[in-house]
C-alpha cells in the first residue's frame, strides 16, 4: 500500500510541478505585456 | 477550450484512480501502479513521436512553429519520462524487492528520459543564432527516435523482467487503464498546446523589443 500511495503521489506531484512552472512562464508573459503597455504611449 | 480540455482530463485521470482502487483492483495491492505506469509511459513515447514530427517539418520548411512544437513536446515528454521511470522503479521494489535491474526495457526507458534530459540541455546551452541551433536540435531529435523503438520492442523479443504486456481479468481493470490513457494523452495534448502559445507569444514580444 505504501508503494501504491507513493506511485500516484509521484504522477500527481509531477503533472502539478510541471503545470505550476506553465502557470509561472505565462504569469511571467502577462507582466512583460503590461510593463510594454505602459510603456507604450510614454513613447509615443 | 484549453480548460476544459484540462478539466477532462484531470476528470477522467480522477475516475480512473478511483475505478482502479476500488472495482477494477488488481491483487496484490501494489500492482494497481500500472494504472499510472502506463499511461504515462505511453505518453512519454507519443511526445517523441510528436517531436520527431515536428523536427522532420522544421527541417523540411524552416517554419517557427515547428521548431516551438519541438520544444513543448520534448519539455511535457521529459515530465512524463520521469514519471515513467519513477513509477517504474517503485513498482519494481514493490514487486521484485530491487529499485533497477539493468534489463533491456529499463536501460531503454533509462536512456529515454537521458535523451529527453540531453534535447533540453542542447535547447539553451547551444551558442549561435536561433535558428542554427534549432537545427542542430531537430537533427538530435530525429536520431535519438531511434530509442523509441527500442523501449517497445525490447521487452517483447529479449528476455526481460518486465512484462511485455498485461492480461485483465474484469472489464473494470480495462475500463480504468482506458480512462487513465485517454486522461493522460489529453493532458499532454493540452500541456503541448500550452507551452507552444506561450512560447510563441515569448518570442513574438522578444522579436518586438529587440528587432
Amino acid at each position: 500500500m505504501l508503494y501504491l500511495l507513493l506511485g500516484f503521489s509521484v504522477v500527481w506531484v509531477c503533472h502539478f510541478a510541471y503545470l505550476l512552472v506553465i502557470d509561472r512562464q505565462a504569469r511571467q508573459l502577462q507582466c512583460r505585456l503590461h510593463a510594454r503597455a505602459k510603456a507604450a504611449p510614454a513613447d509615443a | 477550450m484549453r480548460r476544459l480540455l484540462f478539466a477532462l482530463a484531470i476528470g477522467l485521470l480522477m475516475v480512473s484512480t478511483y475505478l482502479g482502487l476500488t472495482t477494477g483492483q488488481i491483487a496484490p495491492v501494489q500492482r494497481n501502479i500500472l494504472y499510472a505506469h502506463v499511461p504515462n509511459a505511453v505518453c512519454a513515447l507519443l511526445c517523441f513521436v510528436v517531436l520527431l514530427i515536428a523536427s522532420i517539418g522544421y527541417l523540411g520548411n524552416g517554419r517557427q512553429g515547428w521548431d516551438l512544437v519541438a520544444i513543448a513536446s520534448a519539455e511535457a515528454g521529459f515530465v512524463f519520462a520521469t514519471i515513467l521511470n519513477a513509477t517504474g522503479m517503485i513498482f519494481s521494489r514493490a514487486e521484485w524487492n530491487i529499485w533497477w535491474t539493468p534489463s533491456p526495457r529499463l536501460v531503454s526507458s533509462a536512456i529515454l528520459w537521458f535523451l529527453y534530459a540531453v534535447y533540453l540541455i542542447l535547447r539553451v546551452s547551444l551558442p549561435g543564432s536561433r535558428h542554427r541551433n534549432a537545427r542542430i536540435c531537430a537533427v538530435f531529435g530525429i536520431i535519438a527516435f531511434l530509442d523509441v523503438p527500442l523501449v517497445f520492442i525490447s521487452a517483447r523479443f529479449l528476455p526481460d523482467i518486465h512484462r511485455p504486456n498485461f492480461s485483465f481479468d474484469s472489464g473494470w481493470q480495462t475500463a480504468a487503464l482506458m480512462l487513465g490513457m485517454a486522461g493522460t494523452v489529453l493532458l499532454a495534448g493540452g500541456l503541448i498546446w500550452l507551452r507552444t502559445s506561450l512560447l510563441h507569444s515569448n518570442l513574438k514580444l522578444e522579436e518586438e523589443l529587440f528587432p
